[in-house]
């Protein structure tokens, strides 16, 4: 099957980074909220900045829902940022508003002395970062903009970041990824991510 | 660790990026994509990109030329200067900015501040705030530092606060281009006041000035002079902060 790769269009937030970096990589795709384009698509990428609650409930219209848990059963599908936090059952932002589900866990407000959101760029660390880190060594650096951070429970933590506290930037189960961190909008490491994981099957 | 953002200003006028001092005096420095695309390569950690004749004329963005840069940025894009509609702010997200940086509609236009923190988020929406000093005051100016607001710094970053504003561009107009130091003192002062991340602007010459603006408490440190006029670079600038012993992102 040829490389198509869909970004969900699911009106949250700017999702032109996302697809400029998409460009600059060569790779066939498009954004949509289209079934027939999802169900088609090797690579589903669900980006997203914004509320958890306007993000669950846009993700129930035209069953956007539906069509992405069908299509993370058999092909991969990376989640960035908000689209991560979507992936999980629930978040302290929302509460009672329903994720995906895909992965088990909910999100937590960071309650740290530091300025919250956490913006700016900080280093991923991980001794067994998977494919999709093919190429990035530990430690390199990514750009984060968020409030929210993953509890997990079950063990799917690929790399963690320091923010006074250590939390989960990035998860993977199966052929589901999740970056808290935006690989779009972090230059050459970044780009390498999402080159990674168009290339993963 | 979180580092210290280093983030060039690209001031745009007409169809060129000028260079001011104290908010006048323009010369021009440079072409808006090539200015882009070098900042991206040497590892800028974002760029602000500010038409500083728009407001004052009136005039709406330059989309073309905005767009072009956005093609270059694979990092945070922040876009300001006379955004005056929703339509200017869906049309600027559209094309590939990552934040909103606003000076005249939070005094004149609170309402589109709203209405752009309910819809793109706190952390898409920069309130540029510009300060002079030369007082000792802190006087909060607009229309590129030609309108009094009645404003000080420290009344100007409770109202962004309270229009949900993500995070404060603190300029100094008095020691814009001076090449004289950052203003440490208006630094500080905001950045005790405020729990928001505050990008430092305006007075930056030498390599010492961005150690002293981040031990002041700046969150971010911007420039433009040190790069065009005195020679510095970004990686010149994170290694130094380095071997001072700041958090940088050197890689």
């Amino acid at each position: 099957m040829s490389t198509q790769v869909v970004v969900i269009d699911y009106q949250m937030g700017n999702t032109c980074s996302v697809l400029k970096a998409l460009n600059r990589l060569g790779v066939s795709h498009q954004l949509s909220a289209n079934p027939d384009v999802i169900r088609d698509a090797s690579h589903l990428i669900l980006p997203g900045v914004g509320h958890f609650e306007t993000g669950s409930r846009n993700l129930q219209v035209n069953n956007l829902n539906q069509l992405i848990l069908e299509h993370a059963n058999a092909k991969p599908l990376l989640g960035i940022c908000l689209g991560m936090q979507l992936l999980f059952n629930s978040s302290a932002e929302a509460p009672g508003a329903p994720g995906l589900g895909l992965i088990d866990g909910h999100f937590d407000r960071f309650q740290v002395k530091l300025k919250v959101p956490h913006i700016g760029w900080n280093e991923i660390r991980g001794d067994n970062l998977p494919a999709i880190f093919k190429d990035i060594p530990s430690h390199t650096n990514f750009y984060f903009v968020h409030s929210y951070y993953a509890i997990l429970n079950e063990s799917l933590a690929v790399s963690e970041t320091d923010y006074e506290i250590n939390f989960v930037s990035a998860v993977q189960k199966n052929k589901i990824f999740g970056t808290q961190f935006h690989p779009e909008k972090s230059q050459s490491a970044g780009l390498k991510i999402l080159k990674n994981f168009i290339e993963f099957n | 660790m979180l580092k210290i953002r280093i983030i060039p200003v690209l001031l745009f006028k007409n169809w060129g990026i000028v260079k001011s001092v104290k908010f006048t005096d323009l010369r021009v420095v440079g072409d808006p994509t090539t200015n882009a695309r070098v900042f991206n390569q040497r590892n800028a950690d974002e760029l602000v990109f500010l038409d500083i004749i728009a407001s004052r004329e009136n005039k709406g963005p330059n989309f073309e030329v905005i767009k072009n840069i956005a093609k270059e940025c694979f990092m945070p894009l922040t876009i300001g200067g006379g955004i005056n509609s929703m339509e200017d702010v869906d049309q600027l997200f559209e094309i590939g900015a990552d934040k909103l940086s606003f000076n005249t509609s939070l005094f004149h236009n609170p309402d589109l501040i709203r209405a752009v923190v309910g819809k793109y988020g706190s952390q898409a929406v920069v309130a540029s705030i510009d300060v002079d000093n030369s007082q000792k005051l802190m006087q909060v100016k607009t229309r590129c530092g030609t309108e009094d607001t009645g404003y000080t710094a420290l009344t100007a970053v409770r109202l962004a606060e309270d229009l949900g504003v993500g995070e404060i561009l603190l300029n100094s107009i008095d020691r814009d281009g001076t090449a004289t130091g950052y203003d440490l003192e208006l630094i500080t002062a905001v950045t005790q006041a405020s729990n928001l991340p505050v990008i430092a602007c305006g007075g930056c010459g030498k390599l010492a000035d961005l150690l002293d603006a981040s031990r002041a408490g700046a969150d971010a440190l911007s420039a433009a002079t040190i790069f065009y006029y005195v020679g510095e670079s970004i990686i010149t600038i994170k290694n130094y902060l380095a071997k001072e012993g700041l958090p940088v992102r050197l890689k």
